[in-house]
């Protein structure tokens, strides 16, 4: 059995005309809801893209004079590089002068150079090589110091010493003393007389002039006198950049290397650029 | 048919969530984000525009930069750029082609003549000058293989002459060397200078290029010029 036990005053009908109300006030709360985000969007989109529009036209002129800054500039890159050119070709011809008057100021008196030459050695660093004559194995040895002392000095070597300092030979039956001598002499005997008798036969004098070493003639290069070595010392120098401005590879990299041949027939080509003309020299 | 209460509320509920999702999903959220990114733009724009003192001295730096640079260079050119006229030592390319196979070789004896004058600067005495190489008789190609344009932008003469020798003092030669930079009308570098000898006289070698920047507003156009015919006379050789 079922007890309705809602008062009488309580109709099915008066609940469902409620509910139908609240219904349709819930429906038209959200529909104005949605109508404001709907205008209320749209109009921020538009004001946010109108005030971007109206940024442009000075950003526009912003990156147009930037851009005229450009143009500027690569209207000035075909005379800088010139100028460029220009003046490492005119600074080229004192470098090797330069580096010849520093090495040389470190060369000890005894040495005498013959001849100085340097080549660049990979980036910013020349290798120089110098001939001269010395008399001395200690001499060879002192070259090495001496060479050391010049500014950025890395690496030398050496070569062409003529060593032939008299060393102490074995003893012999005609030597009981082991005289010093030098590679090629004649073993002399210890004993005094037979010494004599030996250095007698063996010894000479020179009978005229020999002119070794080109001495002796009114010029020429003069080679090591008697006794003397031609040497050859090369040195690394680290930070004496030789490398020689190449004028045809800078002129083709900014002259435009590989441009199209001149229209036959009778067009005009491009006027020269080689900017101001010097027609006024001599006026 | 009736409905009881509950289902219209839910009815009510259903459709105000979809106004609502519709407006958010479809309008609210993409505008929104769309101004975002309006306004993140317009604080760029307004960023770079902002930038226009800068990118004035820009301008104004660069316009300077580029006078002095073409000052610089006018200076130069003044000294060593080659004069458009052949009686200043120098080239007229804006003549016909054929005048110019006539031009260029004295224009070639002018060069070599002005690097002879250079060899001697300095009291040296030269042991082995070099040769300038002679232009090609043949004037289609005279401006191009030996003035080297179009293939540069500006008519340019450029020949790499090999080893030179001399012979004088320490002083002299380096009085020689020093004065290659002051060659009138061309730009000359030297490499590979190698002393030697007996002082006082030595030896110096070292290699020579030289430039040369042709003066000038206008080069002559090319031109066509027929073969000649090995067999004169042979059928179709002649003009019709």
């Amino acid at each position: 059995m079922k007890l309705n036990l809602l008062p009488p005053y309580v109709s099915k009908a008066g609940q469902s005309k409620r509910a139908w109300l609240v219904s349709i006030l819930l429906i038209g709360g959200s529909l104005a809801a949605a109508a404001f985000m709907i205008i209320k969007s749209k109009g921020d989109l538009d004001l946010a893209t109108k005030e971007a529009s109206e940024a442009r036209p000075a950003y526009d002129a912003t990156v147009a004079k930037a851009q005229e800054a450009d143009t500027v500039i690569a209207q000035g890159t075909g005379y800088a590089s010139n100028v460029r050119l220009a003046e490492a070709m005119k600074r080229q011809h004192t470098v090797y002068l330069d580096l010849y008057r520093d090495v040389l100021g470190y060369m000890p008196a005894f040495f005498r150079v013959r001849s100085i030459q340097a080549s660049p050695s990979g980036e910013g660093n020349a290798l120089v090589r110098i001939q001269g004559v010395l008399y001395s194995h200690q001499q060879y040895a002192d070259m090495m110091l001496a060479l050391l002392r010049i500014p950025g000095a890395a690496q030398i070597s050496r070569e062409g010493f003529n060593l032939n300092d008299p060393a102490v030979p074995r003893l012999t039956f005609d030597d009981q003393i082991g005289i010093p001598r030098a590679s090629g002499e004649v073993p002399l005997p210890s004993d005094p007389l037979e010494r004599f008798e030996v250095m007698l036969a063996t010894g000479s004098e020179p009978t005229d002039f020999a002119g070794v070493g080109g001495y002796g003639l009114p010029e020429g290069v003069r080679g090591p006198m008697p006794g003397g070595s031609s040497v050859t010392f090369t040195v690394t120098l680290v930070g004496r950049n030789l490398q020689t401005p190449n004028p045809r590879e800078s002129i083709r990299k900014t002259g435009g290397a590989g441009a199209a041949p001149a229209p036959a027939g009778g067009n005009t080509p491009p006027p020269p650029n080689p900017g101001p003309t010097n027609e006024g020299e001599d006026d | 048919m009736k409905l009881s209460p509950l289902p219209i509320y839910l009815l009510g509920i259903v459709f105000a969530i979809c106004a609502l999702l519709y407006a958010f999903m479809v309008h609210w959220s993409p505008n929104t984000t769309e101004a975002q990114y309006q306004r993140e733009l317009k604080a760029k724009l307004d960023s770079e525009a902002a930038k226009m003192p800068q990118a004035q001295r820009r301008v104004e730096t660069a316009q300077r930069k580029v006078e002095e640079i073409g000052a610089d260079w006018r200076r130069i050119a003044l000294r060593h750029t080659v004069p458009a006229s052949l009686e200043r030592g120098g080239i007229d390319l804006s003549k016909d082609r054929w005048s110019l196979t006539v031009d260029a070789p004295r224009f070639r004896d002018n060069m070599q003549r002005a690097v002879n004058a250079q060899l001697k600067r300095g009291g040296v005495i030269v042991e082995s000058g070099p040769t300038i190489p002679f232009p090609p008789s043949a004037a289609p190609s005279i401006v191009e293989q030996y003035f080297n344009f179009p293939a540069l932008k500006f008519p340019v003469v450029m020949f790499d002459l090999g080893e030179i020798r001399v012979r004088g003092t320490l002083q002299q030669i380096t009085n020689h060397l020093k004065a290659w930079r002051d060659m009138p009308n061309y730009l000359a570098v030297t490499d590979g200078l190698a002393l030697s000898g007996t002082s006082p006289t030595l030896s110096a070698t070292y290699n020579l290029s030289i430039v040369g920047y042709i003066n000038g507003t206008r080069i002559s156009p090319p031109v066509q010029e027929g073969t000649p015919s090995a067999t004169p006379g042979a059928a179709g050789a002649g003009p019709q």
